[in-house]
Protein backbone atom coordinates (compact mmCIF):
# COMPACT_ATOMS: atom_id res chain seq x y z
CA UNK A 1 0.00 0.00 0.00
CA UNK A 2 1.12 3.53 0.66
CA UNK A 3 4.43 5.02 2.07
CA UNK A 4 2.57 6.14 4.84
CA UNK A 5 1.01 2.97 6.23
CA UNK A 6 4.48 0.83 5.58
CA UNK A 7 5.86 3.55 7.98
CA UNK A 8 3.31 3.96 10.48
CA UNK A 9 1.74 0.46 10.85
CA UNK A 10 3.10 -3.10 11.25
CA UNK A 11 0.25 -5.25 10.07
CA UNK A 12 -0.74 -4.18 6.81
CA UNK A 13 2.43 -4.94 5.14
CA UNK A 14 6.33 -5.98 5.78
CA UNK A 15 7.84 -3.21 8.14
CA UNK A 16 10.98 -1.73 6.91
CA UNK A 17 13.39 -3.27 9.35
CA UNK A 18 12.07 -6.85 8.24
CA UNK A 19 12.52 -5.71 4.41
CA UNK A 20 16.04 -4.34 5.51
CA UNK A 21 17.13 -7.35 7.21
CA UNK A 22 16.25 -9.54 4.36
CA UNK A 23 18.17 -7.45 1.80
CA UNK A 24 21.17 -6.98 3.94
CA UNK A 25 21.53 -10.61 5.38
CA UNK A 26 18.53 -12.93 3.48
CA UNK A 27 19.28 -15.20 1.14
CA UNK A 28 16.14 -15.73 -1.15
CA UNK A 29 14.66 -19.43 -0.61
CA UNK A 30 11.24 -19.51 -2.69
CA UNK A 31 7.94 -17.93 -3.05
CA UNK A 32 4.55 -19.51 -2.65
CA UNK A 33 1.22 -19.41 -4.03
CA UNK A 34 0.14 -16.64 -2.18
CA UNK A 35 3.59 -14.19 -3.48
CA UNK A 36 5.12 -14.78 0.34
CA UNK A 37 8.89 -14.46 -0.08
CA UNK A 38 10.94 -16.85 2.22
CA UNK A 39 14.46 -15.77 3.36
CA UNK A 40 17.18 -18.20 4.84
CA UNK A 41 19.74 -15.74 7.06
CA UNK A 42 23.01 -16.42 5.11
CA UNK A 43 25.03 -16.74 9.01
CA UNK A 44 22.58 -18.67 10.94
CA UNK A 45 19.92 -20.92 11.16
CA UNK A 46 17.31 -18.36 10.98
CA UNK A 47 14.48 -18.68 8.45
CA UNK A 48 11.91 -15.69 7.84
CA UNK A 49 9.20 -14.87 5.37
CA UNK A 50 8.05 -11.62 3.95
CA UNK A 51 4.06 -11.58 3.33
CA UNK A 52 2.90 -9.94 0.53
CA UNK A 53 0.21 -7.82 2.10
CA UNK A 54 -1.40 -8.22 5.62
CA UNK A 55 1.47 -9.42 8.19
CA UNK A 56 -0.51 -12.50 9.51
CA UNK A 57 1.35 -15.74 10.38
CA UNK A 58 -1.64 -17.91 9.44
CA UNK A 59 -1.13 -16.69 5.80
CA UNK A 60 1.33 -19.36 5.86
CA UNK A 61 0.45 -22.48 3.59
CA UNK A 62 1.72 -25.41 5.44
CA UNK A 63 4.36 -26.78 3.27
CA UNK A 64 6.45 -23.96 3.93
CA UNK A 65 5.10 -23.66 7.78
CA UNK A 66 7.13 -26.81 7.82
CA UNK A 67 9.71 -24.94 6.70
CA UNK A 68 9.62 -21.92 8.24
CA UNK A 69 9.11 -23.80 11.75
CA UNK A 70 11.95 -25.91 10.73
CA UNK A 71 9.94 -29.19 11.06
CA UNK A 72 11.83 -29.77 7.42
CA UNK A 73 15.14 -28.91 6.42
CA UNK A 74 14.29 -29.27 2.69
CA UNK A 75 12.68 -26.51 0.44
CA UNK A 76 8.90 -27.54 0.04
CA UNK A 77 8.54 -27.98 -4.10
CA UNK A 78 5.84 -28.58 -6.23
CA UNK A 79 2.94 -31.42 -4.11
CA UNK A 80 1.16 -33.79 -5.53
CA UNK A 81 -2.63 -32.96 -4.64
CA UNK A 82 -5.67 -35.07 -4.16
CA UNK A 83 -8.61 -33.41 -6.24
CA UNK A 84 -10.71 -33.63 -2.50
CA UNK A 85 -7.90 -31.43 -1.02
CA UNK A 86 -8.21 -27.71 -0.38
CA UNK A 87 -6.26 -24.65 -0.90
CA UNK A 88 -4.91 -22.89 2.63
CA UNK A 89 -7.12 -20.61 4.09
CA UNK A 90 -5.55 -18.06 6.72
CA UNK A 91 -7.52 -17.44 9.80
CA UNK A 92 -10.71 -15.75 9.14
CA UNK A 93 -11.48 -14.65 12.37
CA UNK A 94 -12.84 -11.21 12.72
CA UNK A 95 -14.33 -10.86 9.43
CA UNK A 96 -17.61 -11.97 7.67
CA UNK A 97 -16.07 -15.53 6.36
CA UNK A 98 -15.35 -16.41 9.88
CA UNK A 99 -16.40 -20.28 10.81
CA UNK A 100 -19.84 -20.27 12.47
CA UNK A 101 -20.99 -23.53 13.71
CA UNK A 102 -24.64 -24.09 12.63
CA UNK A 103 -27.37 -22.79 14.93
CA UNK A 104 -24.98 -19.47 15.70
CA UNK A 105 -26.96 -15.78 15.35
CA UNK A 106 -24.71 -14.93 13.06
CA UNK A 107 -25.20 -17.86 10.66
CA UNK A 108 -27.77 -19.23 8.50
CA UNK A 109 -29.57 -22.79 9.63
CA UNK A 110 -30.24 -24.42 12.67
CA UNK A 111 -28.20 -26.78 15.16
CA UNK A 112 -29.09 -30.09 14.27
CA UNK A 113 -30.72 -31.44 17.55
CA UNK A 114 -29.51 -34.61 19.03
CA UNK A 115 -30.72 -37.88 18.13
CA UNK A 116 -31.44 -39.58 21.55
CA UNK A 117 -28.62 -41.28 22.80
CA UNK A 118 -28.16 -38.30 24.77
CA UNK A 119 -30.18 -37.03 27.82
CA UNK A 120 -29.62 -33.11 28.04
CA UNK A 121 -28.90 -32.05 31.32
CA UNK A 122 -32.06 -29.42 32.26
CA UNK A 123 -31.24 -26.74 34.52
CA UNK A 124 -33.15 -26.64 38.10
CA UNK B 1 36.19 -18.93 64.56
CA UNK B 2 39.75 -18.36 62.95
CA UNK B 3 38.75 -17.56 58.84
CA UNK B 4 40.74 -20.04 56.70
CA UNK B 5 41.63 -17.34 53.99
CA UNK B 6 40.18 -13.77 52.62
CA UNK B 7 37.68 -14.92 50.32
CA UNK B 8 36.48 -18.14 51.97
CA UNK B 9 34.04 -16.50 53.60
CA UNK B 10 30.87 -18.37 53.66
CA UNK B 11 27.37 -16.19 52.56
CA UNK B 12 26.04 -17.15 56.56
CA UNK B 13 29.30 -15.81 57.79
CA UNK B 14 28.89 -12.30 55.78
CA UNK B 15 25.39 -11.96 56.45
CA UNK B 16 26.27 -12.29 60.43
CA UNK B 17 29.22 -10.07 60.30
CA UNK B 18 26.84 -7.94 58.69
CA UNK B 19 24.23 -8.05 61.02
CA UNK B 20 26.76 -7.62 64.03
CA UNK B 21 27.75 -4.35 62.49
CA UNK B 22 31.36 -5.31 62.12
CA UNK B 23 31.15 -4.64 58.55
CA UNK B 24 30.03 -0.83 58.93
CA UNK B 25 32.61 0.63 57.01
CA UNK B 26 32.15 -1.78 54.28
CA UNK B 27 28.68 -0.90 54.21
CA UNK B 28 28.51 2.57 54.34
CA UNK B 29 31.15 2.49 51.16
CA UNK B 30 28.45 0.80 49.70
CA UNK B 31 25.79 2.29 49.76
CA UNK B 32 27.55 5.78 49.08
CA UNK B 33 29.19 4.46 45.73
CA UNK B 34 25.93 2.98 45.00
CA UNK B 35 28.45 -0.74 44.16
CA UNK B 36 24.96 -3.13 44.33
CA UNK B 37 23.28 -0.75 41.55
CA UNK B 38 26.70 -0.41 39.03
CA UNK B 39 27.07 -4.40 39.45
CA UNK B 40 23.31 -4.62 38.49
CA UNK B 41 23.77 -2.39 35.82
CA UNK B 42 26.42 -3.98 34.77
CA UNK B 43 24.53 -7.50 34.21
CA UNK B 44 22.00 -5.46 31.80
CA UNK B 45 24.95 -4.13 29.92
CA UNK B 46 26.32 -7.85 29.59
CA UNK B 47 23.35 -9.10 28.07
CA UNK B 48 23.08 -5.97 25.57
CA UNK B 49 25.65 -8.53 24.13
CA UNK B 50 24.41 -11.61 23.45
CA UNK B 51 22.33 -12.93 20.99
CA UNK B 52 18.91 -11.96 21.51
CA UNK B 53 16.28 -15.24 22.73
CA UNK B 54 13.03 -13.58 20.97
CA UNK B 55 11.85 -14.48 17.67
CA UNK B 56 10.11 -11.66 15.22
CA UNK B 57 7.30 -13.93 15.41
CA UNK B 58 4.85 -13.01 12.43
CA UNK B 59 8.26 -13.25 10.08
CA UNK B 60 10.22 -16.28 12.43
CA UNK B 61 8.42 -19.09 13.70
CA UNK B 62 10.02 -21.37 16.02
CA UNK B 63 10.30 -24.95 15.97
CA UNK B 64 7.82 -27.49 15.83
CA UNK B 65 8.04 -31.05 16.32
CA UNK B 66 6.62 -33.56 14.12
CA UNK B 67 4.27 -34.68 17.28
CA UNK B 68 2.78 -31.13 18.08
CA UNK B 69 -0.61 -31.43 18.98
CA UNK B 70 -2.78 -28.43 18.09
CA UNK B 71 -5.62 -28.01 15.85
CA UNK B 72 -7.85 -31.20 15.37
CA UNK B 73 -8.56 -32.23 11.85
CA UNK B 74 -10.53 -35.19 10.47
CA UNK B 75 -8.49 -36.99 7.32
CA UNK B 76 -9.90 -38.94 4.58
CA UNK B 77 -8.34 -41.74 2.38
CA UNK B 78 -6.59 -41.16 -0.82
CA UNK B 79 -9.95 -42.18 -2.86
CA UNK B 80 -11.73 -38.92 -0.91
CA UNK B 81 -13.47 -41.36 1.52
CA UNK B 82 -13.38 -40.03 4.94
CA UNK B 83 -11.83 -42.33 7.84
CA UNK B 84 -13.76 -41.99 10.55
CA UNK B 85 -16.25 -45.05 11.11
CA UNK B 86 -17.65 -43.62 13.98
CA UNK B 87 -16.66 -45.99 16.26
CA UNK B 88 -16.95 -43.64 19.30
CA UNK B 89 -13.27 -44.48 20.59
CA UNK B 90 -11.75 -41.06 20.71
CA UNK B 91 -15.55 -39.41 22.43
CA UNK B 92 -14.51 -42.05 25.35
CA UNK B 93 -11.05 -41.56 25.80
CA UNK B 94 -11.68 -37.84 25.93
CA UNK B 95 -11.20 -36.68 29.47
CA UNK B 96 -12.46 -33.33 28.79
CA UNK B 97 -15.60 -34.93 27.16
CA UNK B 98 -15.05 -32.26 24.45
CA UNK B 99 -16.12 -34.93 21.89
CA UNK B 100 -19.96 -35.58 20.71
CA UNK B 101 -20.40 -38.16 17.80
CA UNK B 102 -23.27 -39.25 16.77
CA UNK B 103 -23.81 -41.84 13.51
CA UNK B 104 -26.22 -44.11 11.61
CA UNK B 105 -25.40 -46.40 8.67
CA UNK B 106 -25.26 -44.33 5.30
CA UNK B 107 -27.25 -45.30 2.20
CA UNK B 108 -25.00 -47.37 0.54
CA UNK B 109 -24.54 -49.49 4.45
CA UNK B 110 -21.58 -48.40 5.99
CA UNK B 111 -20.95 -46.66 9.56
CA UNK B 112 -20.81 -42.77 9.59
CA UNK B 113 -21.09 -40.48 11.57
CA UNK B 114 -23.42 -37.49 11.55
CA UNK B 115 -22.28 -35.15 13.93
CA UNK B 116 -18.86 -35.05 14.82
CA UNK B 117 -18.60 -32.04 17.05
CA UNK B 118 -15.34 -31.26 18.99
CA UNK B 119 -16.11 -28.19 21.36
CA UNK B 120 -12.39 -26.42 21.32
CA UNK B 121 -12.57 -24.36 24.07
CA UNK B 122 -12.89 -27.47 26.33
CA UNK B 123 -10.26 -29.90 24.38
CA UNK B 124 -6.96 -30.02 26.63
CA UNK B 125 -4.76 -30.79 23.48
CA UNK B 126 -3.72 -33.92 25.27
CA UNK B 127 -3.90 -35.87 22.15
CA UNK B 128 -5.55 -39.06 23.48
CA UNK B 129 -8.14 -38.94 20.62
CA UNK B 130 -5.52 -39.32 17.96
CA UNK B 131 -3.93 -42.30 19.99
CA UNK B 132 -7.05 -43.92 20.61
CA UNK B 133 -8.54 -43.74 16.65
CA UNK B 134 -7.64 -46.90 14.62
CA UNK B 135 -8.27 -45.85 11.02
CA UNK B 136 -6.20 -42.32 11.74
CA UNK B 137 -9.30 -40.43 11.25
CA UNK B 138 -9.05 -37.83 14.16
CA UNK B 139 -5.47 -36.17 14.53
CA UNK B 140 -4.21 -33.33 15.85
CA UNK B 141 -2.71 -31.02 12.87
CA UNK B 142 0.53 -28.82 13.78
CA UNK B 143 -1.63 -25.69 13.23
CA UNK B 144 -2.22 -23.56 16.04
CA UNK B 145 -2.69 -20.34 14.67
CA UNK B 146 -6.59 -20.73 14.91
CA UNK B 147 -7.17 -17.90 17.59
CA UNK B 148 -10.79 -16.99 17.57
CA UNK B 149 -12.59 -13.59 18.63
CA UNK B 150 -15.78 -15.07 19.80
CA UNK B 151 -16.07 -18.39 21.57
CA UNK B 152 -18.77 -19.92 19.19
CA UNK B 153 -15.76 -20.02 16.74
CA UNK B 154 -14.08 -22.45 18.77
CA UNK B 155 -17.29 -24.92 18.34
CA UNK B 156 -15.95 -27.13 15.70
CA UNK B 157 -18.37 -29.10 13.91
CA UNK B 158 -17.72 -32.32 11.28
CA UNK B 159 -17.80 -30.05 8.04
CA UNK B 160 -14.97 -28.02 9.21
CA UNK B 161 -12.89 -30.55 10.93
CA UNK B 162 -13.13 -32.01 7.68
CA UNK B 163 -11.89 -28.90 5.90
CA UNK B 164 -9.27 -28.66 8.17
CA UNK B 165 -7.93 -31.90 6.93
CA UNK B 166 -8.61 -31.16 3.34
CA UNK B 167 -6.48 -28.36 3.89
CA UNK B 168 -3.70 -29.73 6.31
CA UNK B 169 -3.48 -32.87 4.59
CA UNK B 170 0.47 -33.09 3.43
CA UNK B 171 1.64 -31.72 6.25
CA UNK B 172 -0.45 -34.11 8.69
CA UNK B 173 0.28 -37.13 6.42
CA UNK B 174 4.38 -36.16 6.71
CA UNK B 175 4.26 -35.88 10.32
CA UNK B 176 3.03 -39.40 11.03
CA UNK B 177 5.20 -40.72 8.38
CA UNK B 178 8.07 -38.55 10.46
CA UNK B 179 7.05 -39.83 13.86
CA UNK B 180 6.30 -43.23 12.85
CA UNK B 181 9.95 -45.20 13.67
CA UNK B 182 8.90 -43.82 17.23
CA UNK B 183 5.72 -45.94 17.64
Amino acid sequence: MGLLTSIFTWWSEPTFAARFLAWRRGEPVGTDQFGNRYFRDRRSDRRWVLYNGEVEGSRVPPEWNAWLQHTVEEVPGPVHRHPWQLEHEPNRTGSPAAYRPPGSLLAEGRRAAATGDYEPWQPG
Amino acid sequence: MRQSGAGARSAPEVAAKAASGAGFLERSVRSLFLTELLSGLAVTFRYMWKKPATLNYPYEKGPLSPRFRGEHALRRYPNGEERCIACKLCEAICPAQAITIEAEPRDDGSRRTTRYDIDMTKCIYCGLCAEACPVDAIVEGPNFEFAAESREELLYNKEKLLANGDRWEHRIAANLERDAPYR
